[in-house]
């Protein structure tokens, strides 16, 4: 039982933790979804939101295998409810898990589909082609800044003054830069004309080698801000082996235009590039999102769908103890209502039926229990003063009468309760027939006030509520039950007052008359007054608690309703609801 | 009996196996700082540095498809002490970018600090470059007091430009050609 207690106090903090996880759960998918658009905000949110999807999957994980477990055990115990739950699982489980499957499988299958159309062969090969091209489009710059450069070599040969001949070949020629090198790279002379971003640098020894051993060496350098520059690199041929070798370096800028597009071409096939090496690793990140996204949907319909058929189950599983333990003999048992829904409203109409039964059957032996012995008793106690009452002494005899009368007395008393007993237990054969209920209350509250010498009753009836249908007898006990219990209520009130109101109600289907009787008494005791429809449910001394049990019995054989409440001031008000018109075969009446 | 040593046997291989592959994935590294020394001249500390880049193929891959690689080297001059928490008393990123254009058939490296950019025909002649750093200034005299221990620290780190942030954190589980070698430090002077 206690460790019932602790699994019911932790499964609301649970409860909420797991909503609140699912909650922010589809916030970060959302915001995933969203982030998409925005490099910046989605590189920024992508890692703590994969974190909060995957520590959810892994809650619910854990709490689908607990529940599922919990399932398996129950139905391997063959406990009630669990073959139901575990059906009712298994059938919104599977709705959800077969769809969530078929969707993945083809998100997929199109999302890799899509992404290879991205990467399709001609793409790339016109790519490559355009990168040729412009290549082939600078290959004439650079012949013509090699021949320029040739020529200015040719004419270095024995040249005095080097760096006065180089400033006079530049500025005959296009070249920015000038640069004659020995063979430890070492600078001889120079020309520079400084109009670009490109930083001047030597050749490496392997492309003076180039230049030795091919007589020349070019080659297409970019800068960072996407300008191109051509370098060239020849050998100064000299008039005696002897000599030490030299080379010359020349610069030429490439037409602007030129280098715009060619930047242009190289970055949009480096981009290509990029997107071809990522691509693998692409897909597989699409699709662990996308699994990410149809697990946590799945989990999350599984763990729905368990706790669904649990609550679904609960009232048949209440019943079933209920039943059990109205079996055993306690009519008092209580049902906990757990939801308003139409299977729990079934559950507790079938108890309430079932306990009325168990009352019934209480009050039927309790009826035949009592009544047999009441006639002998009456009798002995008759037989006995009739013998000794003459033949005692003036003292003795008044003992005697005295005596015999409060055993008569006791017996009819008992006598009473039996009928009452009887009344309760006896089942409903009903005579329904169209009566004047108006004439009935008056007829009944003339009599109350007669036989009590008394004016206790204010009634307000409602003329329209004429001729009703109903059992006549039962609907006199009604009246006579209601009245009884007023009067009862108003016993220690200065000036009691009971307040009769009819009225008719309709709505679209059927039309009912409505009977308040409200008093000035002293209410129902609070704790009572939900059960004061009950039977033994009693404050009075010597009461049977069964006046209002039957009231309540017999309006609802006559498919009516009774409520009871206290007023906000003094006294209690009886609410009576019942259909002019009874749905079985009714006899007129005059 | 047989069956067991066969199934032990087999054990062992697949755990060398897996060891081998961890091994030589951890051996794998872009960048190794090997060595560093500092001198001073002209009331400035100079350092000169040599790092192995050694790129494996999934590197030469990204880089030859068009990727930015992005390499800091991280200097920082601490002032080592006794019984005390040592004092960072200099910082210094030395930036550089690399990367390969498809144009010019060349290896661009850029200082980002300098603005100076050099390229190379292969990749090898690249690293090469980028492995020997000489001659940077590394700290001015007048910050150090020279009865005190100084120690000059480095760490190398490289980093794809063009991988998204996303793309990284979905696939935590491979490689994602960014990587930080370990600290290695020598005396700002002997």
């Amino acid at each position: 039982m206690d460790t019932m207690a602790t699994i019911r106090l932790n499964q609301k903090p649970a409860k909420t933790v797991i909503f609140c996880l699912i909650l922010l759960s589809a916030l970060s998918l959302f915001a995933l979804m969203v982030a998409s658009d925005s490099p910046d905000e989605f590189n920024r949110l992508q890692t703590p939101l994969l974190l909060i999807n995957t520590l959810s999957f892994l809650v619910l994980f854990v709490l689908v295998i607990v529940s599922g477990k919990k399932l398996i055990r129950d139905y391997k115990k063959s406990k009630l409810g669990a073959k139901l739950r575990l059906r009712m699982t298994l059938a919104f489980g599977g709705l959800s898990v077969v769809p969530a499957v078929v969707v993945f499988f083809f998100a997929t299958n199109f999302m890799n589909k899509g992404i290879d159309v991205w990467f399709d062969a001609e793409v790339e090969q016109g790519l490559s082609n355009a990168l040729t091209l412009g290549r082939s489009a600078l290959d004439e710059q650079i012949q013509k800044g090699l021949f320029a450069t040739t020529n200015i070599a040719m004419e270095l040969k024995g040249a005095e003054k080097l760096d006065q001949k180089l400033n006079e070949l530049r500025n005959n020629s296009l070249a920015l830069e000038l640069l004659v090198l020995n063979n430890e790279l070492q600078v001889i002379g120079s020309s520079t004309k400084r109009l670009s971003n490109i930083n001047s640098r030597l050749p490496s020894q392997a492309e003076i080698k180039q230049a030795k051993t091919k007589q020349s060496w070019t080659s297409l350098d970019s800068s960072i801000e996407g300008e191109y520059i051509i370098r060239v690199l020849v050998p100064i041929l000299s008039f005696s082996s002897n000599e030490a070798p030299l080379y010359l370096q020349s610069l030429f800028s490439v037409d602007p235009n030129l280098s715009k597009m060619a930047d242009s071409v190289e970055e949009t096939y480096a981009r290509y590039g990029r997107l071809t090496f990522l691509k693998i690793p692409l897909q597989y990140s699409y699709i662990f999102t996308l699994a990410l996204v149809v697990l946590l949907a799945l989990l999350l319909a599984i763990f729905g769908s368990i706790e669904f058929a649990e609550r679904l189950v609960k009232p048949i599983e209440s019943l079933e103890e209920g039943t059990r333990t109205l079996s055993a003999g306690d009519v008092a048992v209580q049902i906990p209502k757990s939801s308003d829904d139409e299977i729990s409203i079934l559950v507790s109409s079938f108890m309430h039926a079932q306990k009325e039964a168990a009352w019934s059957d209480v009050a039927r032996r309790m009826a035949h229990e009592i009544n047999n012995p009441l006639t002998p008793i009456q009798l002995s106690a008759e037989r006995i003063r009739n013998r000794y009452l003459p033949v005692l002494g003036k003292e003795d005899q008044a003992f005697l009468a005295n005596s015999t009368r409060t055993i008569i007395h006791q017996v009819e008393v008992l006598r009473d309760m039996v009928n009452a007993f009887g009344e309760f237990a006896k089942e409903p054969q009903l005579k329904f027939e169209r009566f004047d209920f108006n004439q009935m209350l008056k007829e009944t509250v003339n009599l109350f006030e007669e036989e009590k010498k008394a004016k206790y009753f204010t009634v307000l009836l409602d003329d329209s509520v004429s001729f009703v249908e109903g059992d006549i007898k039962r609907m006199r006990q009604i009246l006579n039950n209601i009245f009884k219990n007023a009067i009862d209520a108003t016993k220690d009130t200065s000036s009691p007052q009971i307040t009769i109101i009819s009225k008719l109600l309709t709505d679209d289907r059927e039309d009912y008359f409505e009977l308040k009787i409200i008093d000035n008494g002293h209410g129902f005791d609070p704790i009572f007054l939900e059960n004061v429809f009950q039977p033994y449910v009693t404050t009075k001394p010597k009461g049977t608690g069964l006046g209002l049990a039957i009231v309540k019995k017999l309006v609802h054989e006559h498919l009516g309703y009774v409520s009871a409440e206290n007023n906000s001031d003094q006294g209690a008000c009886l609410t009576i609801l019942l259909p002019i018109k009874q749905k079985k075969t009714t006899i007129k009446y005059e | 009996m047989k069956n067991k040593i066969q199934k032990l046997e087999s054990l062992l291989g697949t755990t060398l196996l897996f060891l081998s592959f961890i091994t030589t994935s951890l051996l794998a590294q872009p960048a190794t700082p090997i060595k560093g020394e500092s001198y001073l001249q002209n009331g400035v500390y100079y350092s000169n540095i040599d790092i192995e880049f050694l790129f494996n193929k999934e590197y030469l891959e990204a880089l030859n498809s068009g990727l930015v690689f992005d390499i800091d080297l991280d200097f920082l001059v601490v002032n080592v002490r006794k019984r005390r928490l040592n004092r960072e008393i200099g910082k210094l990123t030395q930036k550089y970018t690399l990367k390969y254009n498809a144009f010019t058939q060349r290896y661009t490296i850029l200082n980002v600090n300098t603005g100076r950019e050099i390229s190379y025909s292969n990749v090898s002649s690249a690293m090469q470059y980028l492995g020997s750093v000489r001659n940077l200034p590394t700290i001015d005299d007048s910050l150090i007091n020279i009865d005190q221990n100084y120690q000059v620290f480095l760490q190398v780190s490289t980093r794809a430009r063009g991988v998204p942030g996303w793309f990284k954190a979905l696939t935590f589980w491979r490689d994602n050609l960014d990587f930080v070698t370990k600290w290695i430090q020598w005396p700002l002077y002997d």
